[in-house]
């Protein structure tokens, strides 16, 4: 075990960050999409149900398929890597576009209303009322988004992206489970650290907006 | 030339997409400093009547002007800045739960871009106006308080931009009897010392006797009666009668 880990220990470790280094990249793109699309829309909401089913086809097909379906296009196909980051983006859309939407679109009308009343700005709206009180579903959203982000890199190393799959994938290939295990291991954990993080977050901002004050 | 805080609702009436008319050719004349209770039955068109004031709700003919101004042909730019003179109470939900009540109370000076020094000093000097420390109450949020202290402060927000205008829309309806007398008593108190005009939306007879100058009756999207206090106490309208029978007892 020891032995193991010696001598696989900096591999673990580069794998590791590379998987959040795939991750941390496809969530930053994702939320710079979704969460100004998922403003727009609340504005737009005729464009909403296109828009939401585009994300939501994206996230139905299967994630190796995915993989596949992008890997012969020009730019994407060049570079493994490349190729992982935009397949998980497109998985990361729709959680935090959809919550995004929802958040803002399910606002009590009645402090849509005061906020117009107190005379305020589509942007003093959006900012002072709006984006507050959404902050925990939105959240939410981001959340579930890493978690599947983090499952998802991991079948990334099947097309040589790289990330904890990698160890997975060598070790099925030479029957080795301590190998298995040492990608297996903390790709869970990373799952469920983030997972605990993010929603320690999310309820803290919950609590602040004095939402689900009985959970 | 119109005085500060008057409105002039003229010929009003608003019908929907469906065709159903929800104000049927309405009038209504707020003269400066005096106090309007709308009276009719839920759906009889009274809190659209209200909504129409600070153009919440437009109407799909007549005119709407406030303070002098036709609050329908306004720039949005211009309607944000009237509505910073109109102050806004709504039943229950009025606060934004995710702010302090102290903030929720300066939010208007906050929006017309006061500093925070001077948020913060009106908002104290508001909330012992409709008394409530703000020693102990400036920092906790709308869930924090009782439904009779949300809607003090409630009250103190719609006051703390010193409106021309004060519009009511059922206020106190889901308080408790006695913390609703309490607060009438207040709003009274208030409503004589700041001197502004002010529309109230009612369903209890009582509440209007008590603290309008002007009671206007309300039913189908009509007006059915224009009177005062004094006249509702003696009339014979069966209208009238019916409510007073329905209300019980009487604010002398």
């Amino acid at each position: 075990m020891m032995d193991f880990l010696r001598q696989h220990g900096s591999e673990i470790a580069r794998l590791m960050l590379e998987h959040l280094w795939l991750t941390a990249w496809a969530l930053g793109l994702a939320m710079a999409i979704a969460l100004p699309m998922g403003i727009l829309l609340t504005r737009k909401p005729g464009l909403a149900k296109l828009f939401l089913g585009i994300a939501n086809i994206l996230q139905t097909i299967p994630s190796l398929a995915l993989f596949g379906l992008l890997l012969p296009l020009p730019w994407l196909g060049e570079r493994a890597a490349r190729l992982a980051i935009v397949a998980l983006t497109a998985y990361a859309l729709l959680p935090i576009l959809r919550n995004t939407y929802t958040a803002i679109r399910n606002i009590d009308p009645a402090l849509r209303d005061v906020s117009n009343a107190l005379g305020m700005s589509e942007m003093q709206k959006l900012m002072k009322v709006e984006l507050p009180l959404s902050a925990s579903i939105i959240l939410a959203g981001v959340r579930t988004a890493t978690v599947t982000c983090v499952g998802v890199a991991t079948i990334a190393a099947a097309i040589g992206a790289g990330g904890l799959g990698e160890l997975i994938f060598r070790g099925v290939a030479s029957v080795d489970n301590r190998l298995v295990l040492a990608g297996a291991i903390p790709a869970a954990l990373l799952a469920l650290v983030a997972d605990g993080l993010l929603g320690l977050l999310e309820s803290r901002l919950a609590r602040n907006t004095g939402q689900n004050v009985a959970r | 030339m119109a005085e500060p805080g008057s409105v002039q609702l003229t010929h009003v009436s608003l019908m929907l997409p469906d065709s159903r008319l929800i104000l049927d050719d309405v009038s209504l004349d707020l003269k400066p400093g005096t106090t309007t209770a709308l009276l009719g039955r839920s759906g009889s068109g009274k809190t659209t009547l209200l909504r129409m004031v600070n153009a919440l709700v437009r109407p799909t003919s007549g005119s709407v002007v406030v303070d002098g101004t036709n609050v329908l042909g306004l720039a949005p730019e211009d309607l944000r800045t009237l509505r910073h003179r109109v102050g806004y109470v709504i039943q229950e939900t009025g606060l934004f739960p995710h702010m302090t009540i102290g903030r929720n109370v300066s939010l208007p000076l906050e929006l017309a871009g006061k500093s925070a020094a001077e948020q913060e000093r009106r908002s104290a000097e508001l909330l012992q106006l409709v008394s409530l420390n703000p020693a102990s109450f400036a920092q906790r949020h709308p869930y924090q308080l009782s439904g009779g202290q949300r809607q003090r402060a409630g009250l103190a927000r719609a006051l703390a931009s010193e409106p021309m205008l004060l519009l009511l829309d059922e206020p106190f309806g889901a308080l408790d009897p006695l913390t609703r007398a309490e607060m009438q008593t207040l709003l009274r108190d208030l409503l004589r010392r700041v001197k502004t005009t002010a529309l109230l939306v009612t369903h209890d007879l009582n509440e209007a006797l008590y603290l309008a100058d002007n009671i206007v009756f309300m039913e189908a999207g009509k007006v059915i009666s224009r009177t005062t206090p004094d006249q509702v106490r003696t009339s014979l309208d069966p209208a009238i009668v019916a409510y007073r029978n329905a209300a019980g007892g009487n604010h002398a």
